[in-house]
């Protein structure tokens, strides 16, 4: 029984007359207009209110709708017509095994490149790998490479090998040490223009699972001339030239702030170097540890008289945060270049360099020329989308002189950025990132290439 | 000196919204039903003429138009909200041309309705009759033209025409065992799906027509061959069989697929906006139970049935096959079930919150699970509990009709669901053909998603159903309880009447209700376990004649 008591408000019911009939009506039928439960129709309770809103926003509906003609055309034209299955259709054959596909670099202050690099990796038999690419960004910036490995994936002996040739006349050179913000009485950068060809080989052996050694020959060719005006900065041969009192000697490039610019260097340098990868994942690593330590001998070959030893190493850490994609990568590395004796200076472009995507990304490519480098990153990751993830990061380095001379925060610059990567479980598809350097100013990266 | 302000517009839009947004809040006054039957028959079979058959966008664009300019639209026109149409005074979906409700019992009270349950053996044939079966030999007179799965197109001995679906060939009964017994779920639940059933070809009964064509990549018409028979056949001969799924072609005149969105004008029976039918909105909770993420509008069709001008249109789910763990006749990515192609508001919040926004998919155990799940038990795809979240539940891209679900409808969908009982779908796994411990599998699963899917739409509204009127009492089903959900709890029930004043409490379902002839209105509402406050109300709109008869004539909740 229903019991009577204070009761709390309820919904009141609409003042009608009781229903007295005791014949019950047929079911509503909607197909006479009638509503589903024979109720007379009603805009729910705020429909009214949300009018002013509607009308405010309906601009942005009105454009969307605009929008939908051009792109319904566009994408079914493509679908009709199956653009992109013909492109891709184009573009590889032999079940993904062979293919081209295009490529793209760009670095704020330095001509855009753009190409195409074929790949087949069948050509030495299943499981290996072959690719050829070529971009250019004008006649007088082109790089094009080889590379094959005709063993087979997996094998615990690889071979690879690649020839490599590259000119370029935007290269940036700014002297050698420490040149952001540039020094009192230092010149400033310039720009200089490369020719160079490498062939470089190497064996790895893989000692334990995640351990590889490695040996390599590389030979090298490089020539030098003056650069073109690009982005403010000037030939080198107005900047780093000979000169007689405050005057340049046009054409020329003084050999004691730019060694080895006059004559070239050639070269053959043998290698070796160890590496140990305990992250469990290339592309999406979410913990362990990649470690790299590699040391060179470079001996001049003709009229090239330099002799260097260069050691390198680094070591990466990611960590995985409060989830697998939400990873803290802590990275660093370094470089030493030591003359041998008595010999020639080690040749400008061989020394080690910072500046540009891979390492300090808020300064130009190759800014800084030392006998030392030293850098440090901390990079955060985490997905945005499926198949992209946003970084921001944090970069600090410098360069130093012989055996680190120098070294300290004194001569450290700062970086801050951040970014996105298209990438899939395989490999990177697309990376763009912004940078900011302190002393310096906004850098813009945009590659369609992995970036290691 | 005079200054003034300029209110910028974002903020003047989130003044009104939010105005908007308690007006509609305000508790409304309750409406009265008329004193009529219940509308259980939607007359949407009536007599018409003959829709022109359809041309219906292609896929990319379809699937660009879900993702990203229906959503827009919806944003910007502020259409959020709105209550399903088709809807009659008991809160449920009357049959129609879209929906046929298999286990309400003719013979109950229109106002008082009962469900009964399909027996293990309806479960396993579905749809399917014995006049369904195909009979071979088969002729072939095309490939199968349209979605990843291979396939081909036949007629068997009689003349009866199917579509044939194959398995990839390294992952049996990936795509034929989950498409038939999904279909039969979703025909145990009402929607209308062909008649599926799971057979097993000898090559040597199927024989190629002289003129059947497939179509190539670039979509152009070519000789479909005994040679692509055989490479199609090779290397999934099982025992010298084909396991193959076969689809009888449904019936009438194909008319196309139907849009989520608006209706047919041309089709005088179409007069609900599809967007705003509970069944279709609805759908969306089946479809995130067994996974279906592939809810495009091409897994739609139309078909006229009937003499030209004396027929109708009848409207079929034709292709749950991306359910459970498949998509595109693959195991389905990490992702699918709880990301969309395309999510901005997803997209946008992680971006500026550096990830902190959590996402399903992200983490090395899903990864895992994937892996694991997919080496156990190949023939589901990856398919969870663990993964599974119903309210974070996603087809591929948005639907029209999912995506304005209420309460209430989620409430229907979910009921649906819950209604199926274990030997119920154990009798629809039987029809997979699994291996016992797939089998064992699938229903822990289905299980397991049914109980989230219970608990996140029974506490949004009170599960409290099946009213019905015994003499004087009114007595109820607490669907929580009935669900297998509220073990150990105690549940207690108030109910409540206005005109009279009165209040109570009690433990059982039934409550006695004191005489007074007219048009009454009471309200259940119930308090489980620890809970302080009682739940959101249903209100129970009866009519009381003088001789003391009563009839239901509205619920609401």
């Amino acid at each position: 029984m229903l019991v009577a008591s204070t009761a709390r408000a309820a919904d009141p019911v609409d003042p009608v007359d009781p229903v007295v009939d005791d014949e019950r009506g047929p079911p509503p039928n909607p197909a006479r207009g009638e509503t589903y439960d024979g109720r007379p129709s009603r805009r729910p309770a705020g429909y009214w209110a949300l009018t002013p809103p509607r009308i405010l926003l309906a601009p942005f509906r009105f454009t969307f709708r605009l929008l939908e003609w051009p792109a319904r055309w566009a994408t079914e034209f493509e679908e009709r017509h199956h653009i992109g299955q013909r492109l891709v259709d184009m573009s590889t054959w032999g079940e993904g095994t062979i293919g081209i596909r295009p490529l793209f670099t760009y670095s704020l202050a330095f001509v855009p490149s753009g190409g195409l690099r074929f790949f087949h990796d069948r050509l030495q038999g299943r499981g290996t790998a072959f690719s050829i690419w070529a971009t250019t960004g004008g006649a007088d910036i082109v790089h094009t490479e080889l590379r094959g490995r005709p063993t087979r994936a997996g094998r615990p002996v690889q071979y690879t090998y690649a020839f490599a040739y590259d000119r370029r006349n935007d290269y940036l050179f700014a002297g050698i040490g420490n040149t952001t913000p540039v020094p009192a009485g230092t010149l400033g950068p310039s720009r200089y223009a490369a020719d160079q060809l490498d062939f470089f080989n190497s064996l790895q052996l893989r000692l334990a699972r995640p351990l590889w050694f490695s040996v390599g020959m590389q030979v090298g060719w490089r020539r030098f001339h003056d650069g073109r005006f690009y982005d403010g900065q000037p030939p080198i041969t107005e900047v780093y030239c000979v000169r007689v009192g405050p005057d340049c000697v046009p054409g020329t490039v003084d050999e004691a702030l730019v060694p080895g610019f006059n004559q070239g260097t050639q070269f053959v340098r043998p290698s070796a170097s160890l590496f140990l990868d305990l992250r469990d994942d290339p592309v999406r690593s979410a913990v362990g540890l990649i470690v790299e330590v590699g040391a060179d001998y470079s001996h001049g070959l003709g009229a090239d008289r330099s002799r260097y030893f260069r050691v390198h190493g680094s070591a990466g850490v990611p960590i995985r945060l409060w989830s697998r994609a939400h990873v803290l990568l802590l990275h660093v590395s370094t470089e030493l270049v030591a003359p041998l004796g008595s010999s020639a200076p080690v040749p400008f472009t061989e020394l080690a360099t910072l500046g540009g995507p891979n390492d300090l990304r808020g300064f130009r490519w190759q800014l800084f020329h030392g006998y030392s480098s030293f850098v440090a990153t901390a990079e955060y990751r985490w997905p945005i989308w499926m198949w992209l993830d946003g970084v921001v990061f944090v970069d600090y380095g410098g360069v130093f002189g012989k055996r680190y001379e120098g070294f300290g925060a004194a001569q450290m610059q700062p970086d801050v950025g951040g970014g996105f990567r298209v990438r899939t479980r395989a490999r990177f598809h697309l990376r763009v990132e912004v940078a900011y350097g302190f002393g310096e100013s906004w850098r813009l990266y945009i590659s369609t290439t992995d970036w290691p | 000196m005079t200054s003034t302000r300029t209110i910028p517009i974002p903020s003047l839009m989130l003044v009104l919204v939010a105005v908007a947004a308690v007006g509609c809040g305000t508790p409304t006054a309750a409406r009265r039903f008329p004193d009529r039957h219940i509308l259980w028959r939607d007359p949407d079979d009536l007599a018409s003429a003959r829709p022109p058959d359809r041309r219906n966008p292609l896929i990319r664009w379809e699937g660009t138009q879900d993702a990203v300019f229906r959503p827009a639209d919806r944003f910007f026109g502020l259409d959020y909200g709105q209550e399903a149409v088709n809807v009659n005074a008991l809160d449920e979906v009357p049959d129609s041309t879209w929906f046929v409700d298999r286990r309400r019992d003719p013979t109950a009270p229109d106002d008082q309705p009962r469900w009964l349950p399909l027996t293990p053996e309806a479960m396993e044939w579905g749809p399917v009759t014995e006049d369904d079966l195909p009979v071979p030999p088969f002729t072939i007179e095309s490939g199968k033209t349209v979605g990843s799965a291979q396939g081909f197109v036949a007629r068997d001995a009689r003349g009866v025409k199917y579509l044939f679906k194959l398995d990839p060939i390294d992952l049996p009964q990936l795509v034929t065992s989950t498409e038939v017994v999904a279909s039969r779920l979703a025909w145990a639940c009402g929607w209308n799906v062909p008649s599926n059933t799971l057979v097993d070809l000898d090559p040597a009964a199927l024989r190629v027509a002289p003129d059947a064509t497939t179509r190539d990549r670039y979509d152009r018409k070519v000789p479909f061959r005994a040679a692509t028979l055989d490479e199609m056949l090779r290397d999934r001969l099982r025992d010298g069989h084909v396991r193959a799924m076969a689809s009888r072609w449904i019936d009438g005149h194909i008319l196309g697929w139907f849009s989520y969105l608006g209706r047919d004008e041309h089709d005088p029976n179409d007069r609900v906006r599809h967007e705003d039918r509970r069944d279709l909105r609805g759908f969306g909770v089946w479809a995130a139970w067994v996974n279906n993420v592939d809810t495009f509008e091409n897994n739609t069709l139309d078909t006229y049935v009937g003499r030209p001008g004396a027929g109708h249109v009848v409207h079929y789910q034709q292709d749950v096959g991306a359910s459970f763990g498949v998509f595109a006749a693959a195991p389905n990515p990490e992702w699918m079930g709880s990301e969309s192609y395309f999510s901005p508001g997803r997209i946008f919040g992680s971006l500026f919150t550096f990830g902190a926004i959590p996402r399903p998919w992200y983490g090395r155990d899903v990864d895992a699970a994937r892996a694991r799940t997919l080496e156990r038990w190949p023939e589901l795809g990856f398919f969870d509990v663990a993964h599974f979240s119903p309210r974070k539940w996603q087809p591929v891209v948005e639907n029209a009709a999912f995506a304005r679900q209420t309460a209430r409808d989620r409430y229907w969908g979910a009921k649906r669901i819950v209604s199926l009982t274990d030997e119920e779908l154990r009798g629809a796994i039987r029809a997979g053909r699994y291996r016992p411990e797939v089998a064992e599998r699938l229903l822990a699963v289905l299980r397991g998603r049914r109980d989230k899917i219970a608990r996140a739409y029974f506490t949004e509204t009170t599960p409290i159903d099946g009213l019905r009127l015994d003499g004087d009492q009114l007595c109820f089903e607490d669907l929580w309880i009935a669900a297998g959900l509220g073990r150990g709890e105690r549940a207690e029930y108030e109910v409540r009447e206005e005109a009279l004043g009165g209040e109570a409490r009690f433990g059982g379902r039934c409550v006695r209700l004191p005489t007074e002839p007219g048009y009454r209105v009471v309200e259940l509402r119930v308090r489980r376990g620890a809970e302080v406050r009682f739940g959101r109300p249903v209100r129970v709109h009866f009519i009381e004649r003088a001789s003391g008869a009563r009839h239901i004539v509205g619920i609401e909740r």
